[in-house]
């Protein structure tokens, strides 16, 4: 018997097909595959076994104030007062009403991230480590696509969505091989047409160059492939150790697979009540696909929602920008669990710095190296609140965490060992996370 | 050549806070100030006594955004979504969640026995001062942006006969509407007072607005579309209605990097003061109403979030911030010789 959930989507518990046998559609085409993944329930086997994460990047630096350390009545805590949580003694902004009922359910928070960077910078998401000189260490989603990637996918191991002003820091893989880096979907520019409505024509989800040009039928596109395949054949003779070749390859491969993908990444198949719990802004709508990726294999997808750094107006920016966020957030959780995703996607809540305690002449909170940030879902304590600040939020006072460890917890609650060695490309080994680092295992399941 | 006078400020005294003072109002038969800050806090301050100094109690739990005067009490409001009337001796009489969310302003009638209170729910709400019953609820203003987010209704003002109150969001449309039966008389829009980025962040908004003492006319002021959050580019913007007709009479924009929270209308319609409280390059300024022009504009030592003006429109109290410390400054208003011509 199958069940159904009210969005119409079949439940885990009835999937009966293989992880093959989906991959064999996906071959054919993944948004076929996504069908079959709603229809026939081959899900369950891919949930069972494929682990995968969710960033969500505030760029800018959102402010931990306003989300999820407030300091209401003190000096430093803005004009938001704090409201219970579903953990008990938790408070949290009342900007984050959904979250804040959902806490008990999948999420950690850790309050105390010491990222030593307090500027717009990309170092958080390689850990602190060099990406450039004689090791270019890969980024965390970079780390994360490539292992958790299947070999037989052809779908796209790292896609991310990046936000309107273009500052969403376009990570690489380093030493790992560019096959690694992210598909980047730029969402075009929107106009607003006053009083009240949106010219959305031009809000881009999926990434150019999906649908063959008119000039060209199906079947000269699958002939060049086979001719490409021939050609690359030849010329791999001899070569077989080229990473860069390997890049190549992987790079047609996730091209042909990006183009099967299309299906993807247009959420009109979503039914209409799914698409309202995301909302209508462009982030919500990038999320809803980001769900689609993840729930046809992608192992990683980063959702980019800037611009956060309100050196002036803090809390009226904030005001408009963390509702979202609850929103979005609480919707991907929500709609995740009900497919029986999210025991196998870990979703976290990311930033390169927090936002000063002190609330500048402008009404603005200036760079600040310390943040909050949450874990979601596979692997996760739910309910764990890890870390406090003080009584304004100026200096950590329990459990300091560092970017390291961060990134240790996060692949060891997929399933990844952290200490896990590569070789760079003069052949030094690497690990994944620097030698020593332990994870914390207060918010590991 | 012929010279004019024009309206000018001249420091009178000032007394320094914790916090940023953000509201303001002036009992002038007690010759009492009350001032709330960031702090949740609301000073009184006796300008009777030798050295006046501000005097401290806890209010609210976060920003007290509003205060007004009215029949002997004083109400104020917070974004704790409280409102409170307190007794002349500050002692707390009555204690409400009034809305869901941070609210903005409250203003009172002429006549005291109304009060009116405008919040991010997006709705105005009409209260019997004395009984503290809720007498309408007005909604109309949008509740998101065009970029589907929260949008922000940010102040309220009473007709001067009481029939009317105006209220203004941060997209920039005021609406009017006839107290007595809660419905919309006219609606204004000032669409200059709004954009946003291709982040979806929203500029402008009007933060501030005033009847005319005839009734005629509503100034509203605030933010040009610009650039608020990194302070780079935001410009003033001011515009004065002739309500009935819903239509513009004046637009005054400075490329300024600042914008008004606050505008004032003196009695007899002589100039309207705007108060400017964010940006590098904060000013006062007065205008001149019915020709529309600007009279005078001068640097502030201070930002300012709110004003009160006397009776007499001799003295002007303003509620800011000054070198990271609340400021309450009043202000001789004096009048200077200028030549004509452009300020």
């Amino acid at each position: 018997m199958t069940r159904f959930s009210s969005s119409g989507t079949c439940l885990p518990a009835e999937h009966h097909h293989s992880r093959r046998a989906f991959f064999g559609h996906a071959a054919v085409g993944a948004g076929a595959a996504l069908n079959a993944l709603s229809t026939s329930g081959v899900g369950g086997e891919l949930k069972r076994q494929q682990k995968r994460v969710l960033m969500i990047f505030l760029n800018g630096g959102a402010s931990q104030f306003e989300t999820w350390d407030p300091k209401t009545g003190r000096p430093t805590g803005g004009p938001f007062i704090s409201i219970p949580s579903s953990v008990p003694g938790y408070h949290l902004c009342e900007l984050m009403p959904k979250m804040a009922t959902r806490i008990h359910r999948h999420t950690a928070v850790i309050r105390s991230l010491e990222t030593k960077n307090g500027d717009h910078q990309d170092a958080v998401l390689y850990g602190g480590l060099p990406k450039q000189g004689v090791v270019q260490h890969p980024s965390l989603g970079c780390m994360l696509a490539s292992e958790l990637a299947s070999p037989q996918s052809r779908l796209p191991h790292h896609v991310m969505f990046s936000n309107y002003l273009g500052q969403s820091y376009y990570t690489s893989a380093g030493f790992l091989g560019s096959q690694w880096n992210p598909v980047n979907i730029k969402p075009g520019r929107i106009k607003a047409k006053p009083p009240f409505t949106i010219d959305g024509s031009e809000l881009r989800l999926a990434p150019p160059g999906m649908v063959l040009p008119a000039t060209m039928t199906k079947h000269d596109h699958l002939e060049r492939g086979r001719l490409r395949d021939r050609l690359s054949a030849r010329f791999r003779h001899g070569r077989e150790r080229s990473t860069t070749l390997a890049s190549y390859d992987a790079a047609y491969s996730r091209v042909d697979g990006l183009m099967d993908a299309a299906k993807l990444f247009r959420i009109d198949d979503e039914p209409q009540a799914i698409q309202d719990r995301y909302g209508p802004t462009p982030f919500g709508q990038q999320a809803l696909v980001a769900r689609r990726l993840i729930e046809a294999g992608v192992p990683f997808v980063r959702v980019n929602r800037g611009w956060w750094d309100f050196h002036g107006q803090n809390f009226e920016f904030h005001q408009e920008m963390v509702p979202e966020l609850d929103i979005v957030l609480s919707a991907l959780l929500d709609d995740l669990q009900a497919r029986g995703l999210l025991e196998h996607t870990l979703v976290m809540t990311f930033s390169e710095m927090g936002r000063t305690p002190g609330v500048n002449a402008m009404q603005g909170r200036d760079h600040f190296p310390r943040l909050s940030v949450t874990l979601s879902g596979c692997g996760i304590q739910p309910g764990a609140i890890y870390g406090k600040t003080d009584k304004d939020g100026h200096e950590i006072i329990e459990d300091e965490v560092r970017l390291q460890p961060f990134f240790a917890t996060v692949l060891k609650a997929v399933g990844i060992d952290y200490q896990k060695e590569n070789h760079a490309r003069d052949g030094r080994p690497v690990p994944l996370t620097e030698y020593d680092t332990e994870p914390i295992d207060e918010l590991l399941a | 050549m012929r010279q004019k006078l024009a309206p000018k400020l001249e420091p009178l005294q000032e007394f320094l806070l914790p916090g940023d003072a953000l509201s303001v109002t002036w009992d002038e038969a007690r010759e009492r100030l009350y001032a709330g800050s960031t702090r949740g806090e609301i000073y009184q301050i006796d300008l009777t006594e030798t050295e006046p100094k501000p005097v401290p109690w806890q209010a609210h739990l976060s920003y007290v955004s509003g205060l007004a005067l009215t029949a002997g009490q004083l109400v104020s409001v917070g974004s704790d979504h409280q409102m409170s009337w307190w007794d002349p001796e500050t002692h707390l009489r009555r204690r409400r969640q009034t809305h869901p969310k941070w609210i903005r302003q409250v203003a009172v009638t002429a006549s005291g026995k109304l009060c009116a209170t405008v919040c991010d729910d997006m709705s105005a709400r009409i209260w019997d001062v004395k009984s503290g019953d809720l007498l309408h609820c007005l909604s109309g203003h949008a509740p998101t942006t065009p970029y589907a987010l929260p949008s922000k209704l940010y102040s309220c003002a009473f007709s001067p006969d009481g029939a009317y109150l105006a209220t203004a969001d941060q997209l920039g449309y005021v609406i009017i509407w006839n107290v007595e039966a809660g419905k919309r008389v006219a609606t204004l829009h000032g669409p200059n007072f709004f954009t946003h980025d291709t982040n979806g962040h929203g500029y402008g908004g009007i933060r501030g607005i005033a009847f005319s003492p005839d009734g005629a006319r509503i100034a509203a002021g605030g933010n040009q579309a610009g650039d608020t959050s990194q302070i780079a580019g935001s410009k003033s913007l001011l515009h004065i209605y002739d309500w009935q007709q819903e239509k513009r009479l004046v637009e005054l924009a400075d490329g300024g990097n600042f914008f008004y929270e606050r505008v004032a209308y003196h009695q007899d319609q002589e100039w309207l003061f705007a108060a400017a409280g964010f940006g590098s390059q904060q000013k006062l300024v007065f205008i001149d109403p019915k020709q529309g022009k600007l009279v005078s504009a001068e640097p502030s030592p201070l930002l300012i979030f709110d004003v009160c003006l006397d009776q007499a429109c001799e003295r002007i109290v303003t509620a800011g911030r000054k070198e990271k410390q609340g400021c309450i400054a009043i202000w001789k208003i004096a009048q200077e010789e200028r030549p004509p011509g452009p300020a």
